[in-house]
């Protein structure tokens, strides 16, 4: 699947699926991959992968820093936010800024909990009717409701530090500490239960869920 | 005279001692399994003299390599551009899921390091040494 300079593809397996992808198109994965998809593998046996394609890039005049924005649709109660691999192939002292937003029907309850671990909550409110009525105009952003919860989550964190992901409830009660990474899968191989059969673990982009929005986007092309 | 016995049975004990080579214990046939970017095992004592087959098993999804030699053999391959070495003994490309074998003959004592030089795997720890034991 092409959007602008990405080519996007939907790896299904783990580990070794994505290693060969990577070798077929040409990429090295960094030493910490093994273990870092291994972990996802774990979770779920859904990978997107994207190529950025810079001559594409460059024929449609972005650059450097310019985002792509990918909206990814994929059903599940409860969103789940890929962190720890937006460290891989950083060293441990490496910076990694992101911001995560979550819309979501009530006040959700978030695992780790963002708080001097390398997350900070900025922003947890009633999401405004302006705020919903600008998301709603967008393209294929008609789902969204008449009314929600807006949290926002800063990733200001050393890749270190990053050893966790971000489990979400978004009922408020108890996020999956599976999902959160701080607990092994009962059953590494069998269909997870949790977060969801349909997750997805991304490489790199955005992530964006049914009944909730995540968007995961480098701090420094923040616009709004 | 007791003592007199006692240097000429340590003397004898010396003796026997250099009869039997100290390495003949060491063992000529070396499994090392490369996991998570690691080697499973970092300190190997080998024998000199003899030949020594090593077998690498690459359990990633990812290439990795095994080139052993010392301090300046390393110090080009880190700044080497050979993406896949084949040919020598003492520098063999695993790529995903393989296994090979290589028999090497170490002709003096020392310690010689292996190390795989993709980017970052060496920091990330993919080092280990080999002991040559005369
Ligand atoms: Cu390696």
């Amino acid at each position: 699947m092409r959007i602008d300079a990405l080519d996007i593809t939907v790896l299904k397996g783990g580990g070794a699926e994505v290693g060969r992808w990577a070798t077929d198109h040409g990429f090295r994965l960094p030493p910490a991959a093994p273990e870092v998809l291994d972990f996802y593998a774990a979770r779920s046996p859904i990978f997107l992968a994207a190529i950025f394609d810079a001559d594409a890039a460059k024929a449609r005049g972005q650059n450097i820093g310019d985002g792509t924005p990918v909206h990814v649709t994929i059903p599940t109660a409860n969103p789940w936010v890929p962190l720890r691999i937006l460290g891989l192939g950083k060293s441990g002292d490496d910076r990694i800024d992101a911001d995560v937003y979550l819309l979501t029907d009530q006040r959700p309850a978030l695992l780790p909990y963002p708080f001097a671990n390398g997350m900070r909550l900025d922003h947890s409110a009633p999401a405004t009717v302006s705020l919903l009525n600008d998301l709603r105009s967008d393209k294929g952003m008609d789902w969204i409701p008449q009314s929600g919860w807006l949290t926002k989550v800063a990733i200001d964190a050393s890749a270190g530090q990053l050893t966790y992901d971000l489990a979400v409830d978004a009922k408020g009660t108890s996020p999956s500490r599976v999902a959160a990474g701080l607990e092994a899968p009962a059953s590494p191989t069998s269909t997870p239960a949790t977060p969801n059969a349909d997750t997805v673990a991304l490489i790199g982009i955005a992530l964006a869920a049914l009944g909730a929005i995540v968007l995961l986007r480098r701090s420094q092309t923040v616009s709004a | 005279m007791i003592l007199r016995l006692l240097v000429v049975l340590a003397l004898a004990a010396f003796a026997a001692g250099a009869c039997a080579p100290a390495n003949a214990a060491l063992p000529t046939q070396i499994g090392i399994r490369i996991h998570y970017s690691h080697f499973d095992a970092t300190k190997i004592e080998v024998p000199m003299g003899v030949p020594v087959t090593f077998t690498l098993v690459n359990d990633d999804p990812i290439d990795h390599e095994w080139l052993i030699g010392d301090e300046a053999f390393h110090a080009r391959h880190r700044n080497g551009t050979e993406a896949v070495h084949g040919d020598r003994p003492n520098e063999v490309s695993l790529p995903p899921f393989t296994t090979k074998t290589t028999t090497l003959t170490f002709d003096k004592p020392g310690v010689l390091t292996f190390i795989c030089h993709f980017p970052q795997h060496e920091a990330y720890g993919m080092v280990g040494v080999v002991i040559v034991r005369p």
